[in-house]
């Protein structure tokens, strides 16, 4: 047939084509006998129009307007669907429901506790891995770091000569920018602050696709000009500007010194993005990178570029390995070993969360699976009981789907129901999380119930409706009606089959919770381990804050001393303070010094091959304060002053690598300052105190170098306080004490060592936290499924226990027998709970902190753990067996 | 259920299937209602028991060739239903037929 001739007898008879569609939506009960009669009538006009010979145009047209009328009664028949048999069965689901409160109770209990779980995490998820950052395009930005793998150092800063080199070389890049973080005090203020702010290439905007939302951007011009101008986040912009349009053109006081607003960005700009290796301060200020003007050898800068179209990461990869291997040729004695490492911006920002989240989903997966078999037990057990009732009903002739679809609506509005409540359990909980304030998992405060969250939650509750509604259907639907009418009642065990499938859910439920509980304990051990690592100082009661001098009004060495000195004979005379000490860069905080050294009577080597240490400029008190114990040789004394032989401390780290034979004291060692800092000279070793925790709790910090501030001072410093009593109430003395010598000077960085600590330990303590929660909720499901299913075989064989105990069965050899039955299960379930860890747990080896994945301790104490909880939950069925009188059941014999 | 329904054109359609137009088509010429109302009406008169429905013979459907019209016919409620709708509605009285009614369908 041609596809004309089927157009054409598409549209021969439009009027019935017409009653075929609108047939759709007619309840299917009613549809073959509606189209019939509206079929009947068109096609008996037809036929008479025929006959009288006038079947022409207009009187198609007639059919055609006549037939649009079976619309509006296809509408009217829309009531009749509330007789449907989906609505009947609903209808009949909920009475059943109702009539059994317990069971929809604890079902719907289940079925909450295991979507909301899901929801919240995959909200998390969501936010944190899954939704792109908010820049244009953003999969082709990579952020370029300097790395060096003989000397440890993978992500680095970049110096701006090599961020120039890279700049000006490479083909691979549409736009390449640099930033780095910088904080500078708002002066000429009523209040004076500290502001964070970050210098950027005039492109940096440019290439991330964002514009201010007020004024401009930086041009070339003023980048190469180092023109003073400077663009404000937007909640600066609100908090200090009232979001008045007309700040754009003012000038502020930055250091002392006027510079000119020129816009202001959007609300929604978040840059650098939260993550590992960016500064965590969101910049309030943004000014020009003068980059061409210093044109130096400190890493300082952070490189983020935009992968040209069609260029894949490899390629530029191995373009910029190709550059740095040039530019290692040329300035050997500055880059030997350093190469460029690419990383996409996406990965930089998640990478290291990514295996934490995926562990907590995959632990979500398997709260749900249990609470889905939990609510397939109780459905089976339930089943059970109603074997009559939907014999009865197939008696009377309900059909075999008919009866499937009943049970699986029941089962389906379970879930639906405990897939609302689990929303809005997922609502607060996520609103929980977001609001820990965990700055280490990047994106958390922005995780939110949205619409793709609300279409899974719906989708995980469908299919779990389905799943635990498919195995007791299937089992009633092939009872036997003889037989379930036959019994009448008779509370005979339920057969092998269903016994069996109870069994083997009880069974997986254990094993999924053994595993879960394995998961969490490794992460608690983890936990406790770390919190047990030797800092290498006490953060107990400390506290810090940050004053940085402007150098308009402290020009030199001599007069920052004086205040910081000043500052500190006032700080140490408060009433609670036991010590006070000042220091350029504090363990675990933000700062840090990596300076090059060369100890003296040990050969010279070029530049890129000397030892690197963490470099301190520490008042003399420093050390108590901050309970860093001296192991050898003396503490600085204020004797250690300019004109007095320059001398350092240098951590045990230092001392075993440089001087084995344990011979430090007295040798000189030269601190390699960058052009500007300060002199190479040679300095003493004085003592050795204990290495601490620089970076973080869990990795190794390195050597570490002690000056003395009084030889070497710096313009802003970092206060550390002990106190006798909670710390933070020292802050607001300590604030009026510096600003009784200068109130224009701004504090920051006020907290405590605890806190710092604590932050640093965040992520983790999320993970565990977690964990620690689903396993429980994992174990208590398992447990109550595990009592459900004792509970009911006890009283599925009250009778038999009746006969036992009339025939002279003692309690104990009836409680022996229910434990016996229960304990069976636990046993086999812990067995593959067991193996499936061994098999899992390896796959969270990174996240864990001084404990191997198969840690044997934890594995028998979680599994007899797990045991125990397990015989309580068959002692109260078991109890209740012994406690059947065996008269009552005789005379219902 | 009460007879709040019966509205002047329920019982100009009640009229028409007493006065042996049964076929749903065969209701709208005769009355000019439109087919949008006249349907759901019938719908609703079978549903409250004024009206039986039944598929015609399958012999007169296949010599056209199509498949069985479906025909309308008044139950004892339903003269019931009309008699006090001609109380009601003055005007219906005047298309009373004067001849016997015709009862079983045949082609119009």
């Amino acid at each position: 047939m041609s596809l004309l001739s089927r157009c054409k007898r598409l549209f021969r008879r439009p009027h019935l084509r017409l009653i075929a569609l609108v047939g759709v939506i007619v309840p299917r009960r009613l549809r073959a006998n509606w189209r019939q009669e509206w079929e009947a009538e068109l096609r008996h006009r037809e036929v008479m129009l025929a006959e009288w010979d006038r079947l022409d145009w207009g009187a198609k047209l007639y059919l055609l307007r006549r037939s649009t009328s079976a619309f509006w009664d296809a509408l009217w028949l829309q009531p009749k669907r509330l007789e449907d048999e989906m609505i009947q069965d609903l209808r009949y689901g909920v009475r059943m429901l109702l009539k059994n409160p317990g069971f929809s109770l604890m079902a719907v209990i289940t079925i909450t506790l295991g979507i909301g779980a899901n929801t919240t995490i995959f909200s998390v998820v969501n936010s944190v891995l899954l939704r792109p950052l908010q820049f244009r395009d953003p999969q082709s930005l990579v952020v370029a770091w300097a790395t060096n793998r003989q000397k440890g150092f993978l992500e680095n800063t970049v110096s701006p000569a090599d961020f120039i080199e890279w700049r000006d070389q490479n083909r691979v890049f549409d736009k390449i920018s640099a930033f780095a973080a910088r904080s500078y005090n708002l002066t000429g203020v009523d209040e004076p602050e500290v502001l964070p702010s970050a210098l950027i290439s005039a492109n940096l905007f440019d290439l991330l696709g964002v514009a201010p939302a007020l004024g401009r951007g930086f041009l070339l011009e003023e980048e190469k000009r180092g023109d003073r101008v400077v663009i404000l986040s937007h909640s600066l912009w609100q908090r200090r500007y009232s979001s008045d349009p007309g700040v754009v053109g003012k000038s502020l006081a930055l250091n002392g010194v006027g510079v000119t607003v020129i816009g202001v960005m959007p609300p929604d700009f978040e840059f650098p993005p939260p993550g590992p290796g960016f500064n965590p301060n969101r910049p309030d200020l943004w000014l020009p990178l003068p980059v061409d003007a210093l044109n130096s050898r400190v890493n300082y800068l952070t490189v983020i570029a935009r992968l040209k179209p069609q260029i894949a990461l490899a390629h530029a990869q191995a373009e910029m390995t190709t550059i740095a291997s040039r530019i290692e040729q040329r300035h050997p004695e500055t880059n030997k070993g350093w190469d460029v490492a690419l990383v996409p911006l996406h990965q930089q920002v998640v990478g290291k969360i990514r295996r934490a989240l995926l562990v907590l989903l995959g632990a979500v997966g398997c709260v749900l699976l249990i609470a889905c078999s939990n609510v397939a037990n109780l459905l089976l057990a339930r089943a059970a009981g109603r074997r009559r009732e939907i014999a009865i009903r197939a008696a009377l002739g309900a059909s075999r789907t008919r009866l499937v679809r009943q049970l699986l609506t029941e089962s389906l509005l379970l879930s639906l129901m405990g897939g609302a409540l689990g929303l809005s359990l997922a609502y607060w909980s996520v609103r929980m999380l977001a609001s820990l304030n965990l700055t280490d998992v990047p994106r958390l405060n922005q995780a939110r119930v949205d619409v793709w969250v609300l279409g899974l939650t719906l989708v995980v509750s469908l299919v779990t409706g389905l799943l635990f509604g498919l195995a007791p259907a299937a089992q009633l639907s092939k009872a036997n009606c003889n037989e379930s009418l036959k019994e009448a009642g008779r509370g005979l065990t339920g057969g092998f089959k269903r016994r069996y499938a109870r069994s083997l859910l009880v069974v997986s439920e254990v094993a999924l919770a053994l595993m879960l509980l394995v998961g969490a304990g490794l992460l608690a051990k983890s936990f406790v381990n770390l919190m047990r690592v030797n800092l290498g100082f006490n953060p107990d009661n400390v506290l810090t804050l940050t004053v940085s001098l402007p150098r308009g009004r402290y020009p030199d060495g001599q007069q920052q001393l004086a205040f910081f000195q000043q500052a500190l004979q006032r700080i140490s005379a408060l009433p609670g303070v036991r010590a006070a000490g000042a220091a350029l860069s504090i363990p675990l905080g933000r700062n840090t010094y990596g300076l090059n050294f060369s100890v003296a009577g040990q050969p010279a080597m070029p530049d890129a091959e000397r030892p690197s240490a963490t470099y301190y400029a520490v008042s003399p008190k420093y050390f108590d304060t901050m309970g860093i114990p001296l192991l050898k040789g003396r503490g600085f004394n204020v004797r250690d002053a300019q004109g007095a032989p320059g001398v350092v401390i240098i951590d045990e780290a230092l001392s075993q690598r440089f001087f084995p034979a344990g011979d430090a004291i007295g040798k000189q060692l030269t601190i390699l300052f960058p052009q500007g800092m300060g002199e190479p000279t040679p300095r003493e070793i004085v003592g050795i105190v204990r290495n601490v925790k620089h970076y973080s709790i869990e990795s190794e910090s390195g050597p570490q170098i002690y000056e003395p501030y009084l030889q070497h001072p710096y313009s802003a410093m970092t206060f550390v306080a002990h106190s006798s009593t909670a710390p933070l109430g020292l802050a607001s003395a300590i604030r009026s004490e510096i600003r009784a010598l200068d109130k224009n000077l701004p504090i920051a960085g006020i907290r405590t060592m605890e806190e710092l600590v604590a932050t640093t330990n965040a992520p983790r303590q999320f993970n565990t936290l977690l964990l620690a929660v689903f396993a429980t909720v994992a174990l208590a499901l398992a447990v109550v499924g595990l009592y459900g299913v004792l509970a009911y075989s006890v009283s599925e064989r009250t009778q038999e226990m009746g006969v036992r105990l009339a025939l002279g069965a003692q309690a104990g050899s009836v409680l022996k027998l229910v434990i016996g039955q229960g304990m069976k299960l636990v046993v086999i379930g812990v067995v593959i709970g067991l193996a499936g860890s061994f098999g899992l747990t390896r796959l969270m080896a990174k996240l864990l902190f001084g404990v191997g994945p198969t840690d044997p301790l934890t594995f028998i104490s979680v599994a007899a753990l797990l045991m125990l909880v397990a015989l309580f939950a068959c002692l109260i069925p078991a109890r209740r067996a012994t406690k059947v009188d065996p008269m009552v059941t005789l005379r219902h014999e | 259920m009460g007879r709040g329904f019966l509205t002047y054109t329920t019982a100009v359609i009640l009229q028409a299937v007493a006065n042996g137009y049964l076929y749903g088509f065969d209701i709208i010429d005769i009355t000019g209602v439109p087919g949008g109302t006249v349907y759901p009406a019938l719908r609703r008169l079978e549903d409250e028991g004024y009206l039986t429905s039944e598929w015609e013979e399958p012999s007169i459907a296949q010599s056209e060739p199509r498949p069985p019209r479906k025909y309308y016919e008044l139950t004892r409620e339903g003269r019931e239903l009309l008699a006090e709708a001609v109380k009601r509605y003055r005007l219906l009285e005047q298309t009373q037929p004067k001849k016997e009614r015709v009862t079983k369908p045949s082609r119009a």
